[in-house]
């Protein structure tokens, strides 16, 4: 299949090939884990894996827009549902960032979900600022020795490897002494604990300990100490993904909701009387924005096709998630009155609540609105910074400056 | 602006951009605030219309205008979106619409045609009635048939360039059916009556049909086809205005962000307050969702797809309400300079919070959209994405 591969005809051969290999979505529960691997396998061996990535690291040197064609292609059928972080947002990375033998040996194994990768950037003292890391890798002849500890990392009890940032020297600036490892995550030393979200639910975060973990020297992902633009990278392409553009175009629905219009309507027929005008208002409201949300990523989507936008333009779609996402579960909550805070067994109310409660993961998580806007007003409109008053120091003194007593942690 | 363009909608962007920043300084911008009307209007037009903008619709016989894509509908969006950037006073509405319906019905009407080609006269529409009625289903002025000729009765209000267009281009009921009807302003039993307006850099008034004569042929189509007509007409003056609401939005907040960068307060930039910052932030989210909503409707119309109804009505309900949003948060960061009348915003906020109630307020869009939603459930249509 050679580059120029004409879109159209890559897209009758993904049609049929689909058609008679995959297992259409309807009925079936989303895949495990197990299954997500399986499922990649035979993608892979397909040819239809990692279609925008040179052949040389196990991709296919096709196009985005190939990749594109291939998932709008494959959205009724039964795909990977859990490879999204290591295809859609490591995968890119490390293409950006990785040393060729480091991209020889490990892309492939992602590309056919093999590897699954998992991020490892937030951790309890750092999270929107997250260049303030405190995780340390100590050198110890030709190994890295790791400890600390990282939180909010999605499915960590079955991935393989963490992309983790990590402070490699203290007495740089807190942005200029940071490096990458590659964690492996059955590794001796490191611990995996599960974090209760505020819902309840109790296996999508997990929070991770490192106690003297060696790591080889060739884990090292970037530049020594320049950690800070690797994980740059990462954030930009975590900001495409949550807006399926860039390297993520395709490999994630256009709209991920726990509630659905369908779902709200039926939430409130079963309080037994009929919408009235003001509710069908908000109603409509729900359902328009959603699809402006689309239409935005449309936008911003033609824009990194065409060549007219550069830049972090999926913060844009990020924040426009995180507004969407609170105003929908704002008018859940008022829709369904008394009932969505009160059901009985087996009602279909309950989502309503807690769905109220998720509003604000998608504020949160990836990176917050308020992260969002510092980056869409410095990076995409040129306004300035907040001063930073740790910015020109070592890392050592402002830690110093932060305890109480002025003493070194 | 859309960014896939094709290399003569590219030209179109960069001459019209040209033209109105060499003809439209903030000082002549200024001078439109008096004189809506009257000749300084109709030369100005004039001028706009030998560069084409009165053509887009222009049949393929008239070789010296049409469209430079192929695709009008989005070339006519494209100058109403610089247009409202600008806040350029001009009749792009009026004359898209007669231009397109008379050279749907009538093409060899070569008289009509030729003085709104040239923009020696201005054509308005004349749709939304004094009942607050943009419907097309419950209008109430009417043409009754009687010999050769038909006569019209009824009130149009909100009706732009109202003392100055020539022609009237006017939605009415014909034959159980709602048909175009082109009335020349000089006919008898024409009157109108020129209002006050929030936006003063436009004319709006009411007209009354007082039994009015013309001939029918003034009549765009008859029988189903011109129902078809009347929509048309007004999904393409919706898109127009969208477009418009879309550029003046996008001007206003590049026109903020600039002031925040170089403003300074408390010895920096006010723009690098994250209080002040994280607002543009947001502003930004909006003028971008709101070309989105605007291109995808745009786009519909101009390939008369199936969802072409709903497209606009979600633009139009969401740009509606964001774009005075935008408006509003603008005028309260550029702080006290904003509030004069020397400034831009205030000609940005009347012309936005004008453009989000005319054609149709958003409330009464999303009702539509919910109509539209529940016929289509009924029938198990598919979803828009």
């Amino acid at each position: 299949m050679s580059t120029e591969m004409d879109l159209e005809g890559f897209r009758r051969q993904a049609r049929a090939w689909l058609l008679h290999n995959m297992e259409l979505k309807t009925g079936l529960p989303t895949p495990s884990d197990a299954e997500d691997r399986q499922l990649q396998a035979k993608i892979a061996d397909a040819g239809y894996a990692g279609l925008p990535y040179p052949v040389e690291y196990g991709g296919r040197g096709l196009t985005l827009r190939h990749q594109e064609v291939f998932h709008e292609e494959a959205a009724p059928y039964r795909l990977p549902a859990g490879l999204g972080v290591s295809l859609g947002m490591i995968a890119p990375t490390l293409l950006d960032c990785a040393a060729p033998e480091f991209l020889a040996d490990h892309m492939p194994k992602i590309l056919r979900g093999q590897e699954k990768w998992i991020q490892l950037l937030s951790e309890p003292n750092a999270g929107s600022d997250l260049a303030g890391s405190l995780t340390k890798a100590d050198r110890d002849g030709d190994r890295w020795i790791v400890n600390g500890s990282k939180v909010w990392s999605t499915a960590a009890a079955v991935a393989d490897y963490g992309f983790c940032l990590t402070r490699t020297d203290f007495d740089q600036p807190k942005h200029r002494g940071l490096s990458v490892f590659a964690m492996p995550l059955r590794a001796p030393g490191v611990t995996i604990n599960v974090i209760v979200k505020s819902d309840g639910c109790d296996d999508e975060f997990y929070e991770e300990f490192f106690s003297d973990v060696a790591l080889p020297a060739d884990s090292l992902i970037g530049e020594l100490n320049d950690g800070w633009s690797v994980a740059q990278r990462l954030l930009f392409h975590e900001r495409n993904f949550s807006g399926g553009v860039g390297y993520a175009v395709g490999l994630r629905p256009k709209t991920r909701e726990s509630v659905s219009i369908d779902d709200l309507i039926t939430a409130v027929r079963t309080r037994g009387t009929s919408l009235n005008d003001h509710e069908e208002d908000l109603l409509a409201q729900v359902y328009i924005n959603a699809l402006v949300h689309n239409q935005l990523s449309r936008r911003v989507s033609s824009g990194y096709t065409t060549g007219s936008l550069n830049g972090p333009w999926g913060s844009l779609l990020k924040l426009s998630s995180g507004l969407k996402e609170h105003r929908r579960a704002e008018i859940a909550v008022e829709l369904c009155g008394p009932a969505a805070v009160t059901w009985s067994d087996g009602s279909d109310n309950g989502p309503v609540g807690s769905s109220w409660l998720n509003a604000m993961v998608m504020s949160v998580a990836g990176g917050s609105n308020e992260m969002q806007r510092n980056t869409i007003s410095e990076k995409l409109l040129g306004l300035p910074r907040e001063p930073a008053l740790d910015r020109d120091i070592s890392f050592r003194e402002s830690l110093r400056r932060r305890t109480p007593g002025g003493q070194e942690p | 602006m859309r960014f896939e363009l094709s290399e003569e909608q590219e030209f179109l962007v960069e001459t019209t951009q040209r033209f109105l920043a060499k003809e439209l300084p903030p000082t002549a911008l200024r001078a439109w605030t008096r004189n809506a009307a009257g000749e300084g209007y109709r030369q100005w037009w004039r001028t706009c219309a030998g560069l084409g903008w009165a053509g887009i619709f222009a049949p393929e016989s008239s070789n010296d205008y049409g469209s430079v894509s192929g695709t009008p509908v989005i070339d006519a969006a494209i100058v109403s979106e610089i247009a409202g950037g600008s806040l350029a006073p001009s009749a792009l509405l009026g004359a898209s619409v007669a231009v397109r319906a008379i050279g749907r019905a009538c093409p060899d009407d070569t008289a009509d045609l030729q003085g709104l080609l040239e923009g020696s006269r201005i054509a308005t529409l004349a749709l939304e009635e004094p009942s607050g009625n943009w419907n097309l289903d419950t209008i109430a002025t009417a043409a009754r048939r009687d010999r050769g000729d038909l006569v019209v009765t009824g009130i149009k209000a909100n009706v732009p360039d109202i003392t100055t267009a020539d022609i009237f281009v006017v939605t009415c009921r014909v034959d159980d059916s709602t048909g175009l009807v082109l009335v020349p302003a000089s006919v008898a039993g024409v009157g109108v009556t020129p209002g006050q307006g929030l936006d003063v850099l436009r004319e709006f008034g009411e007209v009354h049909f007082d039994s009015v004569r013309v001939s029918a042929d003034a009549l765009l189509c008859i029988g189903s086809g011109s129902a078809r007509l009347a929509e048309e007409a007004r999904r393409l003056a919706t898109c127009l205005q969208l477009a418009e609401s879309v550029g003046a939005v996008d001007r206003l907040s590049t026109l903020l962000i600039e002031y925040a960068r170089h403003r300074h307060a408390f010895g920096r930039p006010i723009g690098g307050f994250q209080a002040l910052k994280h607002r543009i932030a947001d502003i930004t989210l909006l003028v971008e969702s709101c070309k989105g909503a605007a291109d995808a409707a745009v786009d519909a119309v101009s390939n008369d797809s199936e969802d072409a109804d709903l497209l606009i009505s979600v633009a139009k309900s969401y740009i509606g309400d964001r774009s005075i949003r935008i408006a509003q948060e603008c005028t309260q960061m550029f702080g006290g300079i904003g509030l004069t009348w020397e400034h831009d915003a205030h000609l940005y906020l009347r012309r936005v919070t004008s453009n989000r109630a005319l054609l149709g307020t958003p409330e009464q869009h999303r009702r539509r959209v919910t109509e539209i939603l529940r016929v289509r459930d009924a029938v198990g249509g598919k979803d828009v994405h």
